[in-house]
């Protein structure tokens, strides 16, 4: 690959050559109308074709839906709601403000639960359908509710708690956050599952580990990074969702997405755009402190 | 080859390029609902409530392209939004708006910010139609807004109704109802049937009349606040109320009634019969009776509120004399009935102005598929009594808003859930805790064993599976050590 690559930007460079001398000698002739269209066709023709240029329209898409909303979003939490002018205002105001303090520290707890429980439940399904002949099928059955809007599948589960006539609350909340978050964590710990060569846990058996110890020492270790990517799936998620618990919560339980969503509609951006910055700043940390875990796992497994 | 294909794959990304930009041009388009302004057409910019005009039917176009039909060589561009919050922010957006249909609160805050403009009602004929107990309402509550001129001569109401509880008879006897009130949403009587089936509105503002209400009805209210008319009591926003109404809308999910606050699936839940009772609006109320019969909605005897949606004209408007044909061709009763049978609430166009016009009576008729239409106008849930003082106009929170939030917040979080929350994590820390000790003590006994071991091979068997995996960490342990003390001696191999 990189010989060929080579090769390219080495061809690449001296037709850049040549197209100078061109130039040059260009300049002290007359230009030709039809040596400047040429050189416009090769020009053309000339753009290298390396993985940067796949990435402009994504570059634009980033610019325009990712990094002006967020120059936005801090803009917004310096200027104050009611004389828009720069204050450091929003941040006293939470601070003062107990409750979106204590239901920041709610949702993160919620969050935690999610992701534990959905660990729990995902990984003996993703192991267990990683180890059979037609797992891919049942995968497809798990991922088969993601093709609905998580909307029309939170109102469906809201409906099916009303038939069993259970009432709403932490419970549905969760087993609404478990429902949605599930395919999260199941997917990427079965693909690094499957990917996984059996003659890894063979040897470890060879060598006299058990089942178990086999599993422990040599399968889990190998899968850390779907779970990780599993985790950051359903962790940062779950901190930031708002709809799930105005469906399912039972009027009983507010996350910290609800708070920001009360604020944004009730004329205070500035404190809505302190807390969003917050909880920015915490899935930056989470991510952070996950790649770290990931690459020292990597290192450990690679010796 | 390589050169096709780089062509190839510049096409590519240029058509990519293309069809976002032509996507995102269609998106807007889309949202517009009416294309560009075509050249030497007058513009007219219409800001309003989704679904909240009469759309195209058997007999007649839209309420939109009737009015652009009788008035050749105009163009309406017709956009919505769907809270009072976002109407004002595209207001002050970028969003090119002559007129809009704010509701009271909205526009009383409008006035003190001075984005609207004043009508000029020798432009509007039709005005004579509107009900004059309407504007009699709103002045008395609104005055001049100090000093910048009273609320009629900004604003042509446009639809009202009230805000009341909806229950279901099946439930609830009517008499209970009526002897219940507001209280029938904090299950006052203690009907069994009744817990866990009371929705809410998520709203603050409609709560918070409604507990204020409630507190009145109970005569919980402190002296002072119990002797305010109406007007005032459910604007009142002193922290001595807040504190009252927070305790009370607490109280309601002690109470174990209510079943949640609801968003917008609460006429879904009414007409199924999974919640009993609702704080509802009018209009919302009469289009659930019409799906279950067995609903009923009333506005309890101690009062409630009322409100309208009326037209404003926005100041910095380009086309203001559209704007007020717009806004009088709305006041025409035949329009006027047309809408209120759409959108379902009241209209604001006064029962006389609709008796009169024979096509408005018939239109009625058709729609609700009644012989009189006296019928229809005696109706007390489309027609409160205007004369009734205990049916208030809410107001502009003001300089409170934040504080009320924070209010609401703490009412909509209250409830188990850190305590669930704590128990869940202290038994986690708790199992880890012991998982901890159980694999240190394990550790430290297999240790011992091992010397017996030695000593005594054969127990080896009965060892079981937790403890071979110890077993075989302790002796990774030595085996590292032993080589640490292999790499010791070369070390100490090199430095001789």
């Amino acid at each position: 690959m990189d010989i060929k690559a080579e090769k390219i930007d080495s061809e690449g460079k001296n037709k850049n050559i040549i197209y100078k001398r061109k130039t040059k000698m260009e300049k002290n002739i007359e230009i030709k109308k039809d040596n400047i269209f040429k050189k416009g066709v090769d020009k053309i023709k000339n753009i290298k074709l390396n993985r940067k240029v796949f990435a402009y329209p994504y570059i634009l898409f980033m610019l325009l839906f990712i990094v002006i909303p967020l120059v936005m979003i801090i803009a917004y939490a310096f200027i104050s709601d009611k004389t828009s002018s720069f204050t450091f205002e929003n941040f006293a105001i939470l601070a003062k403000d107990n409750v979106s303090l204590r239901v920041l520290w709610q949702s993160l707890l919620i969050g935690i639960l999610t992701t534990l429980s959905c660990f729990v439940i995902g990984y003996p399904v993703a192991y267990v359908t990683s180890k059979m002949k037609s797992g891919g099928i049942i995968i497809i059955f798990f991922l088969l509710p993601m093709w609905v809007n998580f909307l029309l599948r939170t109102l469906a589960l809201k409906e099916l708690f009303n038939a069993l006539n259970l009432s709403l609350g932490f419970g549905s909340l969760l087993v609404g956050m478990i429902y949605n978050h599930l395919p999260f964590m199941i997917l990427p710990i079965h693909t690094s599952l499957i990917s996984i060569d059996k003659s890894y846990s063979e040897a470890a058996k060879d060598l006299g580990a058990s089942g178990f110890l086999a599993f422990i020492k040599v399968i889990l270790p190998l899968t850390l990074p779907g779970i990780i990517s599993g985790i950051i799936m359903v962790f940062i998620p779950t901190i930031s969702s708002f709809a799930i618990s105005e469906m399912l919560g039972g009027g009983e339980i507010l996350l910290f997405g609800d708070s920001i969503h009360l604020k944004t509609l009730h004329n205070q951006s500035g404190v809505a755009s302190v807390m969003s910055l917050i909880m920015l700043i915490l899935v930056l940390i989470s991510n952070v402190f996950i790649s770290k875990v990931n690459k020292t796992s990597n290192s450990a497994s690679l010796l | 080859m390589k050169k096709s294909l780089k062509v190839l794959v510049s096409v590519i990304l240029i058509c990519i390029l293309a069809s976002s930009v032509v996507l995102l041009v269609a998106c807007q388009k889309d949202n517009v609902d009416v294309d560009k302004p075509v050249e030497g057409k007058q513009v007219l910019h219409i800001l309003n409530w989704g679904d909240y005009i009469a759309k195209a039917d058997d007999n007649f176009d839209s309420v939109v392209k009737e009015f652009e039909k009788a008035n050749p060589g105009v163009q309406v561009i017709y956009i919505t939004a769907d809270t009072n919050e976002l109407m004002l922010n595209m207001l002050n957006g970028d969003a090119k708006v002559d007129i809009l249909c704010p509701s009271d609160y909205a526009i009383e805050k409008l006035i003190k910010e001075d984005k609207i403009q004043k009508l000029d009602l020798s432009k509007l004929p039709n005005i004579a139609n509107v009900e004059q107990k309407l504007y009699e309402k709103m002045n008395n509550v609104f005055g001049d807004n100090n000093g910048k001129g009273s609320m009629n001569e900004y604003t042509v109401p446009y639809m009202y109704g009230t805000l009341g509880v909806m229950y279901n008879t099946k439930a609830v006897t009517p008499e209970d109802a009526e002897k219940a009130g507001y209280g029938l949403l904090w299950n006052h009587l203690q009907n069994e049937k009744l817990e866990k089936k009371v929705l809410m509105k998520d709203s603050v503002r409609d709560a918070m009349v409604a507990t204020v209400l409630y507190l009145k009805e109970t005569k919980k209210l402190p002296d002072k606040y119990d002797k305010m008319p109406i007007e005032e009591l459910i604007n009142n926003t002193d922290d001595e109320l807040l504190k009252l109404i927070e305790d009370c809308l607490i109280e309601q999910k002690k109470n174990k009634a209510l079943k949640k606050y609801e968003v917008d699936d609460g006429k879904g839940e009414m007409e199924k019969g999974d919640a009993y009772a609702n704080l509802a609006w009018s209009g919302d109320a009469i289009a659930s009776m019409w799906k279950n019969e067995d609903l009923d909605y009333f506005v309890p005897e101690v009062g409630g509120n009322i409100w309208y949606d009326g037209w404003v004209i926005a100041k910095g408007s380009t086309n203001v004399d559209l704007a007020h044909k717009f806004i009088d061709f709305l006041c025409d009763p035949v329009i006027a009935a047309r809408n209120s049978m759409y959108i379902g609430y009241t209209s604001a166009v006064k029962q006389d102005a609709l008796r009169n016009s024979e096509d408005a009576v018939e239109i009625i008729k058709d729609e609700l598929e009644i012989d009189d239409i006296e019928e229809y106008f005696n109706d007390e849930i489309a027609y409160p009594n205007l004369d009734n003082q205990n049916l208030a106009v809410m107001r502009d929170f003001g300089d409170k808003e934040s504080d009320i939030i924070t209010m609401w917040e703490r009412v909509k979080n209250y409830g188990n859930t850190s305590k669930i929350l704590g128990i869940v994590f202290g038994v986690l820390a708790g199992v880890i805790v012991i998982v901890v000790v159980v694999v240190i003590v394990l550790k430290k006994t297999s240790r011992k064993g091992k010397i017996t071991k030695f000593a005594d091979s054969s127990k080896e068997s009965e060892e079981d599976e937790d403890d071979d995996y110890d077993e075989e960490e302790d002796d990774e342990e030595s085996e590292e050590e032993d080589s640490e003390d292999g790499n010791d001696e070369e070390k100490i191999g090199d430095d001789e």
